[in-house]
């Protein structure tokens, strides 16, 4: 059985942790813009592949 | 497409989020070969999990059948498209994405939403009916603007960013939007232009256009904040050129897609007639004849070896290929792809000059006459179009060929 206070701590570490990641992945600590991105295309006309 | 799918790819692994869109035209009216190209564009579209796809009126050229076929399972919004009969929506008259993760104010993962509407111009209806077996149920397009004013609230309530397709011009869509506000993007569509427009702003309404063809990926960058507020997006247009790479998969479905137009094809067998038109080719075999030292210079340059450059990359089938890589394509004499002649393989002297029989039984006095003497520009530019040939500047390409 796991000592429940070595539980407890890695709980508090991995939560540290994710919050860390979180801000992290949004500039300036989580304040700042998230990116978002729209990609577009129309009118393909079957156009698979250039010739060559 | 395997160049898309390998860009989208990696565009996909950096931080952000991203969404995904077509806005109709995969297919092109005509032969076998138009609709094979269609139904392997859509297979395509489905492999690089596009998030929304509109139609417009070419993806009707084939018949319903091909186009309900193509386009099951994937994620088409067809707003103002509904079965006659029924009056249902064809798709789904709208698509609402959600991201995860980005923050609000109140909540560091709340939810992002973008809904995606797409709109064809009712005035295309004409057209879509021709393309449509009579005995097939009927599509309607529903007023435009009508559908647009009750589609646009209904967007904008339920989404944080809307997205409409519209397949109208960017001079219209920037009409559009000073009618109807309320929509973030205008992504426009049914352009048959070398030239795209550049992003417009009509209010609060982007305007974007990508060309035609599939050459680039259109892509708008925004930064969301907090209060779900946007910036000014950064646009830019991706050229899918040999540097971004091929997917592997994606260039299997085009693999795919060639042995498939091979079977249909060789259930077909060609019509066969019992008057022969005579040939209008003469070919460098009778021109270098009289003109050796042109024809020896040409059977140095990139021009003899067209056809071999399309053997290579795979398209030694696709009309619109060979079209400009061998001499008279499916002409009387002319190269026919069932049964290609070496003879006939390549840019020649007549694919510029024009047909040679006449100017070579020609009378000396008639012999200038029969025969295009100094083909212009606009000649080359024929097959070097901006797509197949970006980098084609006349004084250079010349140089190549010079004789």
């Amino acid at each position: 059985m796991p000592d429940s206070r070595f539980v407890s701590v890695g709980r508090r570490l991995l939560m540290a942790l994710s919050f860390g990641l979180l801000a992290a992945g949004t500039p300036a600590g989580g304040n700042a813009p998230a990116d978002f991105t729209l990609d577009f295309v129309s009118d393909l006309k079957g156009n698979l592949e250039p010739c060559g | 497409m395997a160049r898309r799918a390998a860009y989208l790819k990696k565009a996909q692994k950096e931080p952000g989020h991203r969404l995904l869109v077509a806005g109709g035209d995969f297919f092109s009216p005509g032969s076998t070969e138009e609709r094979l190209k269609g139904v392997y564009s859509l297979k395509a579209f489905r492999y690089m999990k596009y998030d929304a796809i509109g139609l417009a009126d070419f993806d009707f050229s084939h018949g319903l059948k091909t186009l309900q076929e193509s386009i099951e399972g994937l994620p088409v919004v067809t707003t103002n498209l509904v079965w006659s009969d029924s009056h249902k929506p064809v798709g789904e008259p709208m698509i609402v994405k959600r991201f995860e993760g980005i923050p609000s104010e109140n909540d560091p993962h709340a939810e992002f939403r973008v809904a995606v509407l797409s709109f064809m111009d009712e005035r295309l209806q004409g057209p879509m009916d021709f393309y449509l077996d009579k005995s097939e149920p009927k599509v309607v397009i529903q007023p435009l603007l009508a559908a647009a004013q009750e589609w646009v609230p209904k967007a904008r309530k339920k989404a944080d960013l809307v997205v409409a397709l519209v397949h109208i011009n960017s001079t219209e869509a920037v009409k559009l939007a000073t009618q109807v506000p309320g929509m973030d993007v205008i992504v426009t569509g049914h352009t048959a232009e070398e030239i795209i427009d550049p992003p417009r702003r009509e209010g609060s309404t982007w305007v974007v256009s990508n060309g035609d063809r599939g050459r680039f990926v259109g892509e708008l960058r925004f930064n969301v904040d907090r209060e779900r507020k946007f910036s000014d997006p950064a646009p830019r247009q991706v050229t899918l050129d040999q540097q971004v790479g091929e997917d592997s998969l994606a260039k299997g479905l085009v693999a795919e897609f060639h042995l498939k137009l091979d079977t249909e094809r060789a259930k077909k067998p060609s019509p066969s007639s019992s008057v022969v038109a005579p040939t209008q080719w003469a070919t460098f075999q009778v021109c270098v004849n009289c003109h050796q030292a042109p024809v020896d210079s040409w059977s140095h340059t990139p021009h003899a070896q067209a056809y071999a450059t399309l053997v290579k990359s795979g398209n030694q089938k696709d009309e619109k290929c060979l079209s400009c890589h061998v001499l008279g394509l499916k002409t009387p004499g002319g190269f026919d792809p069932a049964n290609p002649q070496p003879i006939m393989a390549g840019v020649q002297c007549e694919s510029c000059h024009g047909p040679g029989v006449q100017h070579s039984i020609a009378s000396d006095a008639n012999r200038k006459q029969t025969i295009v003497g100094k083909p212009d520009e606009k000649t080359c530019r024929t097959c070097h179009t901006p797509d197949q040939s970006p980098q084609f500047d006349f004084a250079k390409y010349w140089e190549k060929i010079k004789h």
